[in-house]
């Protein structure tokens, strides 16, 4: 059990980040990242070596967030602007943001205004963007990671890219008040 | 544009537009004001979540966080039913995982070291074919971002004869 | 895609071989090959070649007189790329080549040095 203290270790920060790019919640994160190397454990005999082991943890960290969202989402009444995103066709009318919203700042700044974006997407829009931007997965996959057609994937990932655009320039517009 | 134009444009940048189209969008680009403004919005976007996690860390120090991974393995394998003996091959790969486990922790950043000869798949679904060469290895740095491919190939002199220096393009 | 190939000559010499003006290589090269499990001590710029990929893209780009790199992007970051010595095809391999990613291949050379061909993108 050494050795994978030592795994754990490596790559805690980056299952963190992972998890926490989903989630939004710092203890959801946690909680769920740990769940996540509890079940690699157990599941280490399977490891193959046919991916990284980064990989593979990353992704059984996301089942586990996509696991939880979904049970919250049961939970949860729908908002109307949730309901919105789901039926689309919001993004189609937004102006597009000509002026690169993110230009000229600090990286810190950068993050910071980030997360306050993404915290205001839908579970739904942000899981798409995380699996195609960080987890770098095709159309294809993410269809089948989110039980979803490509066509959906595609819709989503345009309007989460859409609205993140427009709230960034928002940001950056309440900032330089 | 209408909202299929709109698709395309991100499949073009995602590279997942079947080749036919890609120069076919390429074109509209170079040509349509909108599609390309459009274009640059998804492009910055893409750009600004770049790096993001990279800062990101686990709020909660290394032991700590360790003993409650390893409170709940514990735990749980106190309540998993005693399994039946195994095969002598499925405990003799039982214990070549925790050693490949281990060898991860004195070499930092190596995930696999493994030969090639022949068409195989080696880590992260790469695919490596060593035509000539059955005593090419492949090692692998994940954390880098490097990988090595060891050939047998020998170089005789031509790098001491090369006397090219230069940038193309 | 924006890539860069290198032809380096390794040695445990502290110069290159006479008359050659081989430069040290580049200093992140050579951390990085610092942290490679590679004996030589001593890395030189041979050749060195900037190109460009678009996607569904094919350039071959000679990296010296008998050597040269076949390289075929596919979607995404994925890279074919095939390494031809004397005319014969030594190896290819596809993979996943991002932002910042090396591809090295190498082997050994006479005298007790070596040749890399090393492929970094850029951009």
């Amino acid at each position: 059990m050494a050795a994978f203290e030592e795994l754990v270790a490596r790559h805690r920060d980056k299952i963190y980040a992972r998890a926490y790019s989903m989630m939004r919640n710092e203890e959801e994160a946690i909680d769920l990242s740990q769940e996540a190397w509890v079940k690699g454990w157990q599941r280490l005999r399977q490891f193959q070596g046919e991916s990284s082991f980064g990989t593979w943890m990353t992704r059984i960290v996301i089942n586990l967030c996509l696991d939880q969202l979904r049970k919250q989402k049961r939970q949860r009444t729908e908002s109307i602007e949730a309901m919105d995103e789901e039926s689309g066709g919001v993004e189609r009318q937004m102006p597009v943001i000509t002026v690169n919203p993110t230009a000229g700042l600090e990286r810190g700044e950068l993050r910071q205004r980030i997360d306050r974006a993404l915290g205001q997407l839908s579970y739904e829009h942000r899981t798409v963007l995380v699996l195609h931007e960080f987890e770098e997965m095709e159309y294809k996959e993410i269809a089948k990671t989110m039980d979803c057609s490509i066509g959906t994937v595609m819709s989503r990932l345009f309007y989460a890219r859409r609205k993140l655009a427009v709230l960034l320039a928002d940001l950056k517009k309440q900032d330089s008040v | 544009m209408d909202y299929d134009a709109q698709l395309r444009l991100q499949a073009f940048l995602d590279g997942e537009l079947p080749e036919a189209e890609t120069s076919e969008v390429a074109n509209w680009v170079a040509r349509d004001r909108e599609a390309a403004a459009q274009l640059e919005e998804l492009r910055n976007t893409g750009k600004a979540l770049a790096g993001l996690e990279a800062g990101i860390q686990l709020p909660e120090s290394r032991e700590f966080f360790w003993s409650k991974v390893r409170r709940e393995i514990q735990r749980l394998e106190m309540l998993a039913p005693k399994s039946a003996p195994t095969s002598r091959f499925a405990q003799w790969r039982r214990f070549l995982v925790p050693a490949s486990a281990l060898a991860l922790v004195f070499v930092a950043g190596i995930l696999l070291i493994q030969p090639v000869g022949q068409i195989g798949r080696t880590p992260a679904g790469d695919i490596e074919t060593a035509l000539s060469d059955a005593g090419a290895f492949t090692y692998r740095d994940y954390t880098a971002g490097t990988t090595l491919v060891w050939l047998s190939y020998p170089a005789d002199n031509e790098i001491a004869e090369s006397d090219e220096m230069g940038t193309v393009e | 895609m924006k890539l860069q190939a290198f032809l380096l000559w390794g040695t445990d010499d502290g110069k290159p071989p006479e008359g050659k003006a081989y430069k040290p290589v580049q200093p992140d090269i050579r951390q990085t090959l610092k942290d490679l499990p590679l004996k030589w001590t001593n890395w030189f710029e041979v050749n060195r070649k900037d190109f460009s990929l678009a996607q569904g893209g094919t350039k071959e780009v000679p990296v010296s007189e008998k050597c040269k790199l076949n390289l075929t992007r596919f979607i995404r970051h994925e890279v074919e790329v095939t390494l031809i010595g004397k005319g014969k095809e030594v190896v290819k391999r596809k993979q996943s080549l991002p932002k910042g990613e090396m591809l090295v291949l190498g082997g050994n050379a006479p005298n007790s040095t070596a040749w890399l061909v090393v492929i970094k993108r850029l951009e």
